[in-house]
Order: C-alpha cells, then structure tokens, then sequence
C-alpha cells in the first residue's frame, strides 16, 4: 500500500477499513438477531391486546400471588447470600487456613451444576422418599413443594454471586488498612464497619444487584421444587409459563415483561456500579 | 518506653525461619534503625513488636513488663506502614481522628475534642489546610505524613514505621529524614523504623541494628557500626566494600603469589582471612619496595562528580578491585585504561574467611 492513502487517523494497529466495517457488521447483526429482537419481541407481544390487557394479566390474582412469593424468595435469599458472601470473601482474602482452596470450589458448585440438579438434590433430601423426607413428616414441616423448598433452592444457585464477585477485590486490597485500624486501638467490628465494609461497598453492591436478578429470575432449580401449586407456590418465571402452556400467550407475555424490565433495570444499574468499580472511587487509583 | 526484645523466633511454613532467636534492646526515647537487606526479618521483627505477628517463641518487654500476649490494640503503638494505609473513604481529618473515634465510649473524647486534636497533629506535621482531602489527592509525602499524625494521635508509647521513606522519590526522602529527625527530638517517642537504606540509616539514628538472616549482627552507634563493623556482612552492608582472600603471616597479609603484603599490623592468627577495604581507601601510591602495596592494571576509569572510578585488575585475584580517587589527587589524569598502577590501603578490616 502506497504511504499517502494511509488515512492518517487510523491508528498502526487496527485492521483495513473493510475488515473492520466486516467484523463490526457480524456482531451488530448478531446482537440484534439474538438480543434486541427477542426483546421487543417480549414487549411486542406483551402489549399487543392493549395496556388495558396487559394490566389485566399482571393484575390476576395468580400473577399477583407469584409476585409477591418472589419478592419474598428474594427478600429473603438475597440478606442471606449477603452475609454469607461477605464472611466467605472476607475469611477468604484476609486469612490463611488449611482447606481454603476448596472452599473456593465449594462456593462455585452452584455455577458449574445445572439448575436442574440442584432442585433434585433438594428433592432428594427432602422429598417423601428421600434422606430427611420422612422425619420431617412426622414432624410436619413442609420443605418440598412448598415456601421453604423454593427459597432454599434459590439460596443454593444465587449462592456465589456476592463471594466471587468480594474475593478478587479484597484480596486486592490486602490486610494493611485493618492491620492500621487495629493498630489504632479499634476493635475487630469497629475496623470492620469503618474500614472493611467502605471499601468493599460498591463490590458489594454488584454482587446483590447479580444475585437479586438471579434471584428473582431463577427457573430450574426452583421449578423442580416448587410443585406448580397455582397461587400459592408459584413465582414469577414458573408462572410464565404455566401461562405458556396454556396457550395464554398475551398473558405470558405481559408477566414475562416483568422480568424483561426487571433485566434492564438490573443492566442499568450494573452499568453505574461497574464504573464506579472501575475508576470512580478515587482511591483504587493508589498510589 | 523500653523496648526489650527476647530470643524472639519466627517461622513462615516451609521457608527458612524469618526470625532466628533475636534479641535486641531499644532504649526509652531512643530513634532506633533496623537496617537489613529484603528478606532479613527486620519488617517481620518489626511487626512482632507491634502484635501484628505472632511469634513461635520468645517475649516481648515493654519497660520490664511482658507484653507478648497483650493484642495489637492493647500495645498501644503507632505503627507507620510502608504504603501508608491510609482509609481511602475518609478525609484527612477523618483518618487522623480514626484513633481516637474508634476509642469506647467511655474512653471517647468529644467529637470537637477529636476535631481539635487531628488539627493539632496536623499542624505538628505541617499539612493545616489539608483537612478535607481525601488521601488519593495527596502527594506521596503528604500521605506518609499523615500516616505519622494519625499514628501519633492515639499516643502510642512507641512510634514503628516500615520504611517510612521508601514509596518517596529522592528530593522528598532527604527532607522528610531531617524532619523526622526534628519531630523525634521534639516528641521523645521511642521510635524503631526499618530501613534497606545504609545512608537513611546511620544519618537518621541515634543507634542502628543490623539485621541478617533473622539475627543481630551488630548494634551500635552510627560511627560504631560505619568504623569498626563486626562482622564481613556488616562493613560490606555500610557501603561499597573490596574483598581480597589473604594469608596472614606474622601480623602481615599476602595475596596469592605476592611478595609484598597488601597490609601489616594486622593483629589476628596466622591463616587465611579477608582482608576489605572500602573504595576510597585505596589509594595511587609510588611504586616503591618497602612497605605495603599491590600492582596492577587499570581496566576501565570513569568520571564520577568530585571523582574517578577505576576498576583494577590485580594478579592472582578474579575480582576487579574497585578504587575511588577524589579528583583533588592530581595523580588521577595520569591514570589510563590499559596502564599499569600501583595502589596502597589507607584503611582496612580483616575478618575471617
């Protein structure tokens, strides 16, 4: 190639104009084909009786029923997964002890088994025929098919969310702005609501956001356990589509468009918070 | 406060111990150096000190009394890190108060109380007006300043930095050494720093430790340890250092196959020792027959402000020996690669070999 029609913008590295007009093309194609469009599909669908139908769908009681059982499967998952995350992550990053490495392992298990498999374990576990089925029987207590089934499969798969995402972070951080904090005469929680808690807080706030939206969204493993009980325990997704199979598409729709603003919403937020982690906090800059 | 230190030992699993039955004393008021190079256990001992490091064996004394199993929060020491440390999420103020608001209630001063105090250690460090910052809008200096006031506000009975100048860039570490020197005198803590610095070392202290494999090697005044080291490790830590492998004869040391001795008046055993000997201790000498002295080549010369390096090679021996000639010896321009020199040791420490 001749010097002058270089264009002088491009920088020595990139690709010839027709490569990168190429590759730039396939992956805009490919995010409309596989993401855009199947969201406005959801709304598309969603709306297509009218906002009057739309309320109407979200308004039924059964709706209303899954609604609110997965708000509370997530108000309670998610406190819990919490301060589960924040003592793993912190027994993790800031001491050394024997098995650590597989505890790390431990904490992915969620990521790496299918939903499925985690609902059944619990079926298992718990079920008429399974290892504590029986004696919780006798007892009456209600694990499968019930409130506490569901909420305990959510707890397993949103498990390693708030953990992966502290441990990376406060490994980096290291042990010296508690070793000072200590050193100054502040107690263990002292340092750890003063010093350990500001600096990690805005992890902390993305792994919650990420487990919320799993949370919330979660079908496998929660499917297998629920029991499909109209009403009573049924969430959101499980609701979807039961709707589905009953050939109640607007319907369908319009619930599922529920989680679809719940995704965006979790999207936006994500988006603030990664900056925020990236270079926001002045002080991860350093010196 | 004094600050005994007792056989104190230090293993890390599966390394060589950190800490190899160390004793040391720092006297009250005393501005002590621990000087070593990385990996010697100064920082660990340091540490010790401080309760941030539990100890395999051994105790800690503070004047007299055993602290080795009082917590971190009990010593009551101010401990500087080396990156400071400082909690990024609050002001300047906010960190200097941190001590002090982290006090229970009962021992807790008021919040205007704690306000005034983090003014008046800042004005002690010179950095009024910087209140509000957050440590991220200060320079390096600043921040290590600031480290040194928020660990003075809880007044600590002893005073611990870790390298306390490393993370700074020359200009800045040469000031804030003399300033530091000045607030030691004018607060009279106790204070141990830690140091890979020979030159931060000896202007800075009132006594140095040397520090090797987990052990002392030598404490002394800074002329003490600079003029009379105890030991091969400690003269070749102070400074740049020649080695030459001699037999002693009769007060006398010869190198390899020379006749005449490189020193006399030596008075250790006969046998084969270590003759060391500091570049601007040898000296160009007339090349005449009596007395002590070393021929050889000059390799390579270079010009260095207010001196001349030469390295030169001497028969019989693989290391270059290194001189440095002030430039006020008019017989330096005489000196060329490739020519034959004859040198003298104005100075020189014997050790075994």
């Amino acid at each position: 190639m001749a010097r002058g029609t270089r264009d002088w913008r491009r920088s020595p590295v990139g690709e010839p104009a027709l490569a990168r007009g190429v590759l730039i093309g396939v992956v805009l194609l490919f995010l409309a084909l596989f993401l855009l469009l199947p969201l406005v599909a959801v709304f598309a669908e969603a709306f297509r009786l009218g906002p009057a139908a739309w309320i109407a769908a979200v308004t039924e009681p059964d709706a209303l029923a899954a609604l609110r059982l997965t708000l509370l499967v997530a108000v309670i998952a998610v406190p819990l997964n919490l301060v589960f995350g924040v003592a793993a992550a912190w027994a993790i990053a800031k001491f050394e002890f024997r098995g650590k490495a597989v505890l790390i392992t431990l904490i992915d298990l969620p990521f790496s088994v299918s939903p499925v498999i985690s609902g059944l374990v619990y079926v298992l576990l718990f079920g008429g025929g399974g290892l504590l089925g029986p004696w919780l029987k006798g007892h009456g207590i209600e694990i499968l098919f019930a409130v506490p089934g569901i909420v305990l499969a959510t707890l397993f798969v949103t498990l390693p969310f708030v953990a992966r995402e502290l441990i990376p972070l406060m490994q980096d951080q290291g042990t010296a702005d508690e070793e000072a904090a200590l050193s100054l005469g502040a107690s263990g929680w002292h340092t750890f609501r003063t010093v350990t808690l500001p600096n990690i807080r805005w992890g902390l706030l993305y792994g919650v956001l990420l487990c919320n939206a799993r949370a919330m969204g979660e079908f496998g493993a929660v499917s297998v356990v629920s029991g499909h009980i109209r009403g009573l325990t049924n969430t959101v997704p499980l609701h979807v589509e039961i709707l589905y199979n009953e050939y109640n598409f607007p319907a369908a729709f319009a619930v599922a468009s529920l989680l679809a603003v719940l995704a965006l919403v979790t999207l936006v937020l994500k988006t603030a918070l990664e900056a925020r982690l990236g270079h926001g906090t002045p002080s991860r800059a350093g010196p | 406060m004094e600050i005994q230190v007792h056989d104190i030992r230090k293993g890390f699993d599966g390394h060589a111990a950190a800490l190899n039955g160390l004793s040391l004393t720092v006297a009250s008021g005393e501005l002590m150096a621990l000087l070593g190079p990385s990996g010697s256990g100064k920082t660990t001992l340091l540490r010790v000190i401080a309760g941030l490091e539990v100890p395999d064996g051994g105790r800690i004394l503070f004047d007299g009394a055993d602290a080795s199993h009082r917590s971190v929060q009990d010593r009551n020491v101010g401990f500087v890190f080396q990156h400071y440390a400082l909690f990024r999420h609050m002001t300047v103020a906010q960190n200097v108060g941190f001590g002090l608001s982290a006090r229970p209630r009962s021992r807790r001063p008021s919040r205007r109380e704690i306000r005034r105090r983090a003014e008046e250690l800042l004005a002690l460090v010179q950095l009024q007006g910087l209140e509000h910052r957050y440590p991220a809008q200060l320079s390096g200096g600043q921040r290590q300043r600031v480290a040194l006031a928020r660990a003075l506000a809880v007044e600590p009975t002893v005073l611990l930095l870790d390298e306390p100048f490393g993370a700074l860039d020359a200009k800045v570490r040469k000031d804030l050494r003399r300033w530091l020197r000045d607030l030691h005198d004018r607060t009279g803590h106790t204070t141990v720093f830690v140091t890979h610095d020979q030159e931060e070392a000896l202007e800075l202290s009132d006594r140095v430790a040397i520090i090797n494999a987990g052990r002392v090697e030598q404490v002394g005044s800074p002329p003490e340890v600079y003029l009379r080291p105890a030991s091969a490790f400690v003269f070749g830590f102070m400074g740049a250092s020649n080695g030459l492998p001699v037999e002693v004869r009769g007060g006398a040391a010869f190198l390899n196959g020379c006749p005449r001795p490189v020193a006399d008046g030596i008075r250790v055993a006969d046998g084969p020792h270590m003759v060391y000997a500091r570049p601007h201790d040898v000296v160009l000498a007339p090349d005449d027959e009596t007395g002590t002295g070393l021929r050889g080549i000059a390799e390579a010369v270079r010009v260095a402000p207010g001196l001349v390096r030469v390295d030169m090679a001497v028969p019989g021996l693989d290391k270059r020996l290194e001189l440095d000639i002030p430039m006020s010896d008019a017989h330096w321009m005489s000196v060329r690669p490739g020519q034959p020199i004859h040198v003298r040791l104005t100075h020189c420490h014997v050790f075994g070999p």
